[in-house]
């Protein structure tokens, strides 16, 4: 079955998702090489844990440590939604 | 002697580890030409002994943020000319993936390593410890020993493992060289390929290598975080119950901060009292027991009356950091922030602030963006800090009567609660406007790592509050006491002329004024008639811009000197208060209009030679440091005769 590519905002929460893609299309942004450095990479397991009370930033899981992200961060982040559901 | 470097991601209870390895011997260290301080302790005995730098933690070694160049810049040798000979990488037994990714950076580097495998109590109760002897074999042999920092376990086995690496520096060299084929080039030749670590492929490459070591190892990543995490989130993250719960927090540390110090304060106002009562009889009459009674007890005791306050509100925001709250309320604020400019990451800095501004605006570091960082230094300053509650308590407690209630709230605790606020909305209109000014431009998205909850370690607790509060003694009993003498002795001298038979009262009067200070007063009393005040709240003006407390101090030498007598405590001040009057008149100096002017200048300006030193350091430069000096004393001057327009215009 080919991988439903989502963006991981908007993937179902709380469930195992495997990242795709990581985008880098703008070379200045920090938090794309920053997501890197902390194992946001293709292949690898992220969950989307929740959501702030007021809808940004992002609480998501990677490898046993969760971070709190931007929405326009884990924009960036390509999940395959399809594959464990 | 030779030089370890600590190293590890936040959160992995390095500095706990720091403490056990070096005990009472740590300071503070200045390396020359470097202004970021570093942590520096001994450990270990006799020939053994090695020197121990705390760095900052840090996920990478590329320098995204001022924290991580601090890191980098001591690794390379940058600091101060030398690269420490062997480094302790903290690694979270829990977590280790992304410690050995910083480890494989460190090994790249050419520094020799041993890991620390900290919080293995946590990762064995979890099921999920890695077995440190197949761990140092799958890592080229790089030593690992499991420890647990805040119970001390492990610790000894860790420095007997630094000795003896540190003894041992071919077998590390052979290490590195296993370990720079696996992650490609070396540390140096990357960054001089890709100085700004913008190549995934590094990344990639270096998680690879951390994959197979722990595959090596037999470990296996689990799936989620501990449940009682889960538990708590669930309510202090809660849609809508997590932000009431965090007003709740924030509401109830400053309720505590009050309530709980207030006794606490009498007691150590009475002692004071009775101290300076005791010093009045046995120092010998004349110039020695002048300076005594009228200036060391008044400037000195006003000042440290307000100890309990500061080490409760010390106490409680190190409490709320450590058990991993703060980072809770960072995510809630992160939005709201947003809308001035900032990120959550501003949130803590901005937070201690309201402790004092110096530690507020060092912990600005963990901020990777340049423009946001100085903006959240810029605004630091106008967190209400626990300095200004000498002046905002004596001020209130004379325009408000005691008992006075707005609805079911005390009417003084509303007026300083109104304070509070005030100050965090010109706060958040100052970053608002230079955000759109002086510092506008693209800002970088916040990553934050939302750690587990932990139960607070008392012993770091305990001793950083012991610092803060000896810190605030220290001064107390230095500048405060230095200014108070050197204020009595201006205010003293020149000695004037009064004829015989003058009443006492109008005879002190016109020695102060005739005095230096009176004179210095005197010269900036025009500019700040338009605010309602003379030229004694002059020289309590001029003498805070050392540090706003000393404005409460240099009003009791004032006064004191003014009735020929020791006055301590806040009631006999607050009296002192109500009583002045502009000279040659019975019009009240400290009326409703100009007291409010007077809250309202010292809510704004920047009267404190610590934070503006800070400022300089951590911005880069003395033009921050002009900047937030001018922006804020115009903005202080402007709303204080603002302010007492509109009173004047309402009471008349």
């Amino acid at each position: 079955m080919p991988p439903t590519r989502t963006p991981l905002p908007e993937a179902p929460p709380r469930r195992p998702l495997v990242v795709l893609d990581v985008d880098r299309g703008d070379a200045d942004a920090q938090d794309s090489h920053r997501l890197l450095e902390l194992g946001v990479l293709p292949g690898r397991i992220v969950t989307l844990v929740r959501t702030s009370p007021f809808g940004c930033p992002l609480e998501i899981e990677i490898e046993g440590a969760r971070f709190a992200i931007r929405r326009e961060t884990a924009m960036k982040i390509t999940v395959d939604a399809g594959g464990g559901a | 002697m030779k030089r370890v470097a600590l190293v590890g991601n936040p959160n992995t209870g390095k500095s706990s580890l720091f403490n056990r390895l070096t005990g009472l011997s740590q300071k503070i260290a200045n390396y020359p030409g470097v202004t970021v301080e570093h942590h520096v302790g001994r450990s270990g005995a006799g020939g053994d002994a090695f020197e121990l730098v705390d760095l900052p933690g840090t996920y990478s070694l590329v320098g995204r943020s001022p924290d991580e160049r601090v890191a980098c810049d001591f690794l390379d040798g940058r600091t101060s000319g030398r690269r420490p000979d062997l480094v302790c990488v903290v690694v979270d037994a829990c977590q280790p993936g992304r410690g050995l990714f910083l480890l494989s950076q460190i090994v790249d580097m050419g520094i020799p390593a041993v890991v620390a495998l900290n919080m293995v109590d946590e990762a064995r109760e979890a099921g999920v410890s890695p077995d440190s002897e197949r761990l140092s074999r799958a890592a080229r042999g790089v030593p690992v020993i499991p420890t647990v920092a805040v119970t001390g376990e492990g610790v000894d086995a860790l420095r007997t493992a630094v000795v003896a690496a540190l003894a041992d520096s071919k077998a590390s060299t052979s290490t590195i060289a296993a370990v720079e084929t696996e992650a490609g080039s070396t540390w140096r030749a990357a960054r001089r390929a890709d100085p700004d670590g913008k190549d995934p492929n590094e990344s990639a490459r270096r998680y690879a290598w951390v994959r197979g070591v722990l595959a090596e190892a037999g470990w296996k990543p689990p799936l989620g975080v501990r449940p009682s995490t889960d538990r708590l989130d669930a309510w202090f993250l809660h849609p809508i119950f997590g932000f009431v719960l965090f007003l709740a927090v924030m509401g109830a540390i400053f309720q505590a901060v009050f309530t709980l110090a207030a006794p606490l304060q009498d007691a150590v106002e009475s002692a004071v009292a009775t101290l300076g009562a005791w010093a009045g009889t046995v120092v010998p009459d004349g110039f020695l027991r002048d300076i005594t009674t009228q200036a060391v007890f008044p400037g000195v005791g006003a000042v440290v009356v307000f100890l309990p306050q500061i080490l409760i509100l010390f106490l409680l925001l190190g409490l709320l950091e450590d058990t991993g709250y703060m980072t809770r309320a960072a995510f809630i604020v992160d939005r709201p922030l947003r809308a001035i400019g900032l990120s959550g990451r501003a949130f803590i800095p901005l937070m201690s602030s309201f402790a004092c501004a110096v530690p507020g605006i060092m912990a600005t570091r963990v901020i990777e963006d340049r423009r946001e960082r100085l903006i959240t230094i810029l605004v630091s300053p106008l967190m209400t800090c626990s300095a200004r509650l000498p002046v905002y308590t004596v001020a209130i407690g004379v325009l408000i009567p005691e008992g006075a209630t707005v609805g079911p709230f005390g009417a003084r605790g509303v007026t300083l609660l109104g304070l509070y606020v005030g100050g965090a909305l010109f706060g958040s209109l100052a970053a608002f406007v230079l955000g759109r000014t002086v510092l506008r431009g693209r800002r970088d998205a916040p990553i934050l790592e939302m750690p587990p909850y932990r139960l607070p370690e008392w012993r770091a607790v305990v001793t950083r509050v012991w610092h803060r509060g000896w810190s605030f003694l220290r001064r107390a009993g230095t500048v405060i006491f230095g200014i108070s003498v050197l204020l009595w002795v201006l205010s003293t001298y020149p000695r004037v002329d009064v004829p015989d038979g003058t009443p006492p009262a109008a005879a002190a009067a016109a020695r102060l004024h005739g005095s230096f200070a009176g004179m210095a007063g005197r010269a900036i009393e025009p500019l700040i008639d338009p605010l309602g005040f003379d030229w004694r709240v002059g020289i309590g003006l001029l003498a805070s811009f050392a540090a706003r407390e000393v404005f409460v101090s240099t009003m009791g030498v004032v006064y004191a000197v003014g009735a020929g007598d020791a006055e301590v405590t806040e009631a006999q001040l607050e009296g002192a208060f109500r009583t002045a009057v502009h000279d040659g008149t019975t019009v009240p100096v400290f009326g409703i209009a100009s007291l409010i002017a007077l809250l309202l200048f010292y809510m704004i300006a920047p009267q404190c030679v610590s934070t503006l030193a800070v400022i300089r350091r951590e911005a880069g430069g003395w033009g921050w440091a002009a900047l937030a000096f001018t922006y804020l004393t115009v903005l202080a001057y402007v709303v204080a005769w603002a302010g007492r327009q509109i009173v004047l215009a309402f009471v008349g």
